[in-house]
């Protein structure tokens, strides 16, 4: 009795593990065009934590802890005009609001362990996020490690290679490889777009008011991004609304 | 080698950028959320990746709008047929290359 029941645990517990790690790799799978997208936007990070006479470690840990592209670029521009640390953070807490709303999204359709919640929480970011949030099934904690352990692993090692190696890089393809990561923007997009034509829509209200803000200047870099969303996401709400009711 | 004010500067980056990250997972429950709000969150990607492509993407290749807008609409062409990133990836390159003096 005993050792019948003991072989069903495991079984469970086998088929368990075997479910999880499908999830984690398919994490990982979906977490490559990101890999990919990031790596030279990272190499120039670490052009940039060289040029401005950061060490090796500090343009490592940086990307490590951090993990936020704007937000460290913007900061070591500021670290190398002699900038106090204190405004480099308020500038940075900024910038970085917005996984606020990121957040909420990712975590709206995640189920599983709230104990990894932490660590899952750690890896979001833009692109994470996009991927995660525009997939048609829900998606568990694993699935969300695999995506974001890849995310960072591209950042990070993207990071060193730009500072040990970055100077042999033609500069012309240096310079080419900058677009990649608007081609991953528009690689998770479109397909959505494909679906559905209100995705265009949204989208591009968005675009056009973000571009309006920075035009204007009249906010910082991260809150022009955050109202563009918010205002774009209520504008559609507010149409769709109207036209229920009609 | 890791000087101390550089250590302060990135741990401090990184608790004010990881507190709004993590908030959101331990204060919220999917199954709580009423649909309204889903579908306004659902929204949020479509509106974050427009706003992150306009007017970014002109600066994809930094100082060449031209080489920039060629790669991206390379991407583009390649991803109405084919919904494989890493194929637009490759075309958007040799477009924006192609446009890149030097």
């Amino acid at each position: 009795m005993r050792v019948s029941g003991q072989s069903r645990k495991e079984r469970t517990l086998a088929q368990r593990v075997r479910h999880h790690r499908g999830a984690l790799f398919t994490g990982v799978a979906e977490g490559l065009p990101i890999f990919v997208g990031y790596f030279p936007v990272a190499v120039a990070f670490g052009l940039l934590a060289k040029s401005a006479a950061l060490s090796f470690g500090e343009a490592g840990l940086f990307s490590a802890l951090v993990f936020a592209g704007a937000s460290q670029f913007i900061a070591v521009n500021l670290l190398a005009s002699g900038v106090g640390i204190g405004s480099i953070i308020v500038t940075t807490f900024l910038i970085n609001s917005r996984h606020l709303l990121l957040s909420t999204a990712v975590a709206a359709r995640l189920h599983g362990t709230r104990r990894l919640f932490p660590m899952a929480a750690f890896g979001v970011t833009d692109e994470t996020f996009a991927i995660a949030t525009t997939r048609s099934e829900p998606y568990g904690t694993p699935y969300l490690m695999g995506l974001n352990t890849t995310a960072w692993l591209g950042w990070l090692s993207g990071t060193l290679a730009g500072f040990l190696a970055g100077g042999f890089m033609p500069s012309k393809l240096q310079a080419a490889l900058g677009i990649l990561l608007y081609v991953m923007f528009l690689g998770i997009l479109m397909p959505q777009v494909r679906k559905d034509l209100r995705v265009l829509a949204v989208a591009g209200l968005s675009g056009v008011i973000h571009w309006a803000l920075r035009a204007t200047g009249w906010l910082p870099d991260g809150w022009a991004l955050v109202c563009a969303i918010l205002v774009s996401v209520a504008l559609i709400d507010g149409l769709k609304g109207r036209s229920r009711k009609a | 080698m890791i000087r101390p004010e550089i250590l302060l500067l990135v741990l401090g980056m990184t608790l004010v950028t990881y507190l709004p990250r993590l908030i959101p997972f331990v204060f919220l429950k999917a199954d709580r959320i009423p649909e309204r709000w889903r579908s306004l969150l659902g929204h949020i990607p479509h509106a974050a990746l427009g706003a992150l492509l306009i007017p970014g993407c002109i600066n994809g290749v930094a100082g060449n709008p031209v080489a920039s807008v060629a790669g991206i609409a390379a991407a583009g062409l390649v991803l109405w047929f084919k919904p494989n990133i890493l194929l637009a990836m490759v075309a958007a390159v040799v477009a924006a290359l192609s446009f890149i003096e030097g």
